[in-house]
């Protein structure tokens, strides 16, 4: 059974144009999902939209088969979803330690340390931290949450190949050895290429663009 | 994390916010209760004023008598005195604070030089003394015609005491505190000359100098040294008696009588006025307001100018508070969006802002409280210190101690009106915080974190 299922979602800004059209999919666990499309095509909207931050004009987003318009915004985005966002927001006046222990009440390090970051490091000020550190500790700040889906909304415009392609491993990791359902919101085609499905949005409408074979990702990643 | 500890790390790493806040609150709540301490004093002084002398009647008998010899007006000493006892019969009458009764005479003083008048010669070199209870409460400083420019006044509890004119006090090398020798002297006139009459033994008594005044209004008469302003002696009732130049318990000029509560002054005077031991037909009572009046005019011009600056302060201050911070909460948005995305609901952030301003003022407000009690202290002396002498004498004659109630009391603000000078300080911070969040609580999280980025 799928963690999440969007059952034809409409949504528009002004009420004339539609952004999506009747979307639906389904994401499972243990999967890393791209949402691939060009600027300005609703793949933002859409991750608002799993992720609780807004509410369809029609349709609806189930988690775990319940419609989370019915179990409260707040509670899913709380409970079910944690996000990471380009530019990492994080809090500037909490260390990296402290903002991953916004949302966990499970001990931060260890968390921090899975996604590269030493003990010192985590006690510094966030902005003093890169912009690949500042993101693991938005990565770690999702994987504390506990929560069983984490939307990402172009993690790595911010930055170098290296340092992108690294977070991308840590996310699929997440995924698979955490059962996790990640979904990532990207216009780039090689980013997108390292998710097991790769879901296209144009003009409003969804489709399943690629399928890779997940156990051969998997066992080559492995 | 929950939002007490948010709340204190914002305010653990982002200090110099939160030491502007801090040094606004504080300046904002030590002018308010500065000023707040200054009207209730100044309030509370007027009304304590108009107890103590808001309603005095006066006590007068008539000393000379006129009579009309072949179309001539002759004026014959009648040696008509207030006495002791007529002044017991009307405390007897009940709800009297105190009397102040008054002797004049005249002394030299033995070095003391005055200051020259007409016809000036070593034999009139003598002042005028006025002997009293209370100086305070001579005309002439209620008027202000004199001030007190130095020590104190004198009161019930004075023996050997006067006041000096700074002029005569400047020609002398005197200050307060120093000690001069008074002798006996009566001012007489014979052929164009002024010359000293007394007719018996000189008696000498040593007095003390407790303060020094001020002419504020000059005299612009030609007259003899005794008559002039400048040498007018201000004694206690005592000194007098000693010099054998009036007799005890028996009183040449008016007798003040103030009484407890100004509203039933027409009652006391009409019982007053029964009393069948003293001789209506040469005593003459007359009432009056004038003497509070001229006090509580000035009192209430600075209450006035202390409530305008009052209201002119406190709506910038609470302009400026508002603005502060809103434009603070507002910069915290994306905080905002951060954690609302993070699942922790609105009540949270905003209960996370109103934590840090609140426990911003609550120090504020403590050091506000020290600040704003030096500062009115300070100013209560300068600014009440011209009232206080019409205070120091009730109080110290009702209380029946010789110092008076502190002037610190009346500038000290009383529990209940710091609590809602605070109480309206902190209404104005928590709507400001609960206005300012609500622009941002309105919109959806996903509107502030489109903002964001």
């Amino acid at each position: 059974m799928s963690i999440m299922e969007i059952k034809g979602v409409r949504y528009s800004y002004d009420n004339k144009k539609n952004v999506l059209k009747g979307v639906s999919a389904e994401l499972d666990a243990g999967k890393m999902y791209a949402i691939l499309g060009p600027s300005g095509c609703g793949k933002t909207t859409l991750l608002s939209l799993l992720g609780g931050l807004d509410s369809p004009l029609e349709g609806q987003i189930l988690f775990d088969g319940q419609d989370i318009e019915i179990t409260g915004l707040a509670a899913h985005r709380k409970n079910n979803v944690a996000f990471i966002f380009q530019s990492y927001n994080l809090i500037d006046y909490l260390t990296p330690k402290e903002n991953v222990a916004l949302t966990s009440k499970l001990p931060p390090q260890p968390i921090l340390e899975r996604v590269g970051l030493t003990e010192e490091e985590s006690k510094r000020n966030v902005l003093k931290l890169s912009g690949g550190q500042q993101q693991r500790v938005a990565i770690a700040r999702a994987l504390a949450s506990d929560a069983k889906v984490i939307l990402a909304d172009e993690l790595t415009g911010n930055l170098d190949e290296d340092t992108a392609a690294e977070i991308t491993k840590i996310l699929r990791e997440c995924a698979y050895q955490m059962n996790k359902c990640v979904v990532i919101v990207t216009h780039s085609n090689e980013l997108a290429k390292q998710a097991d499905v790769i879901l296209k949005l144009r003009k409003g409408e969804l489709q399943i663009a690629d399928t890779p074979d997940t156990d051969t990702r998997k066992g080559r990643k492995n | 994390m929950d939002c007490k500890k948010r709340a204190g790390l914002y305010l653990l790493r982002k200090k110099g916010k939160a030491i502007s806040i801090f040094l606004l609150i504080m300046v904002v709540s030590t002018f308010l209760i500065s000023c707040f301490s200054l009207l209730t004093a100044s309030e509370k002084l007027a009304s304590d004023i108009r107890g103590a002398l808001g309603a005095a009647f006066y006590l007068r008998a008539s000393t000379g008598v006129v009579s009309d010899e072949n179309g001539e007006m002759t004026v014959t000493e009648n040696h008509i005195r207030i006495t002791d006892n007529e002044i017991k019969r009307i405390q007897n009458c009940g709800n009297i604070a105190y009397y102040n009764p008054i002797n004049y005479g005249y002394a030299k003083g033995g070095q003391l030089t005055f200051i020259h008048g007409e016809k000036h010669t070593e034999d009139n070199n003598m002042g005028a003394v006025t002997a009293l209870r209370y100086s305070a409460l001579e005309t002439d400083f209620v008027d202000e015609v004199l001030a007190l420019a130095a020590g104190r006044h004198i009161t019930e509890a004075d023996t050997n005491a006067v006041l000096i004119s700074s002029e005569v006090a400047a020609v002398n090398g005197l200050s307060v505190g120093d000690k001069i020798v008074l002798s006996s002297s009566e001012l007489g006139e014979a052929d164009g000359e002024y010359m000293d009459v007394w007719p018996g033994e000189r008696k000498e008594t040593v007095v003390t100098i407790v303060g020094i005044y001020d002419i504020l209004e000059a005299d612009a008469n030609v007259t003899a040294t005794a008559g002039r302003q400048e040498n007018r002696i201000y004694a206690s009732i005592d000194v007098l008696t000693q010099l054998a130049a009036s007799e005890p318990s028996v009183y040449t000029g008016e007798v003040g009588f103030y009484v407890t509560d100004p509203k039933t002054l027409d009652e006391i005077v009409f019982k007053v006025q029964q009393i069948d031991e003293i001789d209506w037909k040469t005593h003459f009572i007359r009432t009056n307001d004038f003497q509070y009046s001229k006090i509580s005019d000035s009192l209430t011009s600075l209450g006035d100018l202390i409530k305008i600056l009052l209201a002119c302060v406190s709506i910038v201050s609470a302009a400026i508070l508002t603005l502060i911070l809103t434009l603070r909460i507002r910069g915290r948005i994306p905080e905002a969006g951060i954690l609302l995305g993070a699942g922790i609901p609105k009540g949270e952030i905003i209960k996370q802002f109103l934590l840090e301003v609140l426990s911003v003022a609550a120090t504020a407000f403590l050091f506000s409280y020290a600040a704003g009690f030096g500062i009115s202290h300070n100013l209560g002396h300068h600014l009440l210190a011209d009232f206080w002498p019409n205070l120091i004498n009730a109080a110290a004659l009702q209380n029946g101690m010789s110092d008076a109630v502190s002037i610190d009391s009346y500038l000290t603000l009383g529990i209940g009106k710091t609590l809602l000078i605070y109480g309206c300080q902190l209404i104005v911070v928590v709507l400001s915080v609960l206005l300012s969040s609500a622009s941002i609580l309105k919109l959806k999280p996903r509107e502030i974190l489109t903002k964001m980025s």
